[in-house]
């Protein structure tokens, strides 16, 4: 389906939906992390190609990514994206170490971030499914640490194959009260699986 | 995303932020100062839709960029290529992150068909690149984080 013909209606269940999705996420981060978790009212936009880039403050941030490709009835990609420098704070919470002790993230810390963003995405879809009662199967996690718009533009381009409207739910997970640390978490659509999600949120085309 | 620019202009640069699978190619005909850069996305326009952003697919942006540089003044047999992109950003078996090595393969059969001789080229790998393309000495910089430029 079209995202560019999403109407209100719709845009706000999807937005419920990645709502109570990352409520989950943030609830499974916080027992992880020992922190408070706020988390904003998601975004629910709808990207053209053109402005795709712009995402977490231009193309070149570096960030850290860990990535799950969602299958089963709905078919996407969830991604949490955290700015590189609060990975190595996060690893240091996630290590139990004194803020500042990580400089430079090691195989360790890479893993200990994926298996975070692991725990924080399958939350996300496990609140979806039972929201929605569709079967949705996380793959394992991957991580890379680059260039934002170079770790989503894969993301990007395999769910623009018949479309350049581009779906994406989009929370902030502020962590702790430390300002800034914030991490970005997107779910990015199939366009064949819209009208799927949108069906078993009771708004069917 | 999916962009294509065409310029005459010498002191013109191109520049394509961040890119992963994607590929940014570049076209140009330096006797005529002529040259235009793609952002591409995906292999091939037989697997999708168009729309209206020719560059999205390998074939079509190469067609494109030949069709809008010979128009602004290239001569054809001068055209040569140049570029960059198409890396695999995570690492896995996954068929979804093979679109880099697919957006290759898919460039250089369009090259191939269109009879365009590609010079220089820095392709694949597990990062992501920023590309320019300066049209004063027709130098494509790469950046990557955490390894040196590269000019080809």
């Amino acid at each position: 389906m079209d995202f560019s013909n999403l109407n209100h209606l719709q845009l706000d269940a999807l937005k419920e939906a990645g709502s109570i999705g990352a409520g989950n996420a943030a609830t499974a981060l916080s027992t992880l992390l020992r922190q408070r978790i706020k988390m904003n009212v998601p975004r629910a936009s709808v990207l053209s190609l053109a402005t795709v880039g712009e995402l977490l403050g231009g193309p070149e941030t570096s960030v850290w990514a860990i990535y799950l490709k969602m299958a089963g009835e709905l078919e996407g990609h969830v991604i949490f994206i955290l700015p590189n420098a609060i990975g190595t704070v996060l690893v240091d919470l996630l290590m139990r170490r004194p803020t500042g002790s990580t400089k430079i993230i090691d195989e360790v810390g890479e893993s200990a971030l994926a298996e975070m963003g692991n725990i924080l995405t399958s939350n996300y879809l496990t609140a979806l499914g039972t929201l929605t009662k569709l079967d949705l199967r996380p793959s394992p996690p991957l991580t890379a640490n680059d260039m934002v718009a170079a770790v989503l533009d894969g993301v990007i381009a395999d769910i623009s194959v018949n479309t350049d409207a581009v779906l994406t739910l989009e929370t902030e997970l502020i962590i702790g009260d430390t300002e800034g640390l914030i991490g970005y978490l997107f779910l990015f659509l199939e366009p064949a699986s819209a009208p799927n999600l949108l069906g078993a949120l009771g708004l069917a085309g | 995303m999916a962009e294509l620019r065409v310029s005459v202009d010498p002191q013109e640069v191109f520049c394509v932020p961040g890119l992963g699978s994607c590929v940014g190619i570049v076209l140009y005909d330096p006797v005529a100062t002529v040259a235009g850069m793609a952002h591409i996305m995906l292999p091939s326009s037989q697997q999708g839709i168009l729309g209206d952003r020719p560059a999205k697919f390998a074939d079509t942006a190469i067609f494109a960029l030949l069709g809008s540089i010979v128009s602004a003044g290239a001569q054809r047999d001068r055209i040569v290529a140049k570029a960059t992109g198409g890396s695999q950003m995570f690492r896995s078996q996954g068929e979804f992150l093979t679109i880099g090595t697919r957006n290759v393969d898919a460039m250089y059969r369009t090259l191939e068909r269109a009879k365009i001789p590609i010079i220089a080229a820095d392709l694949g790998g597990t990062w992501g690149r920023t590309a320019r393309f300066f049209m004063n000495d027709w130098r494509l910089q790469i950046r990557a984080s955490g390894r040196p430029d590269l000019d080809l």
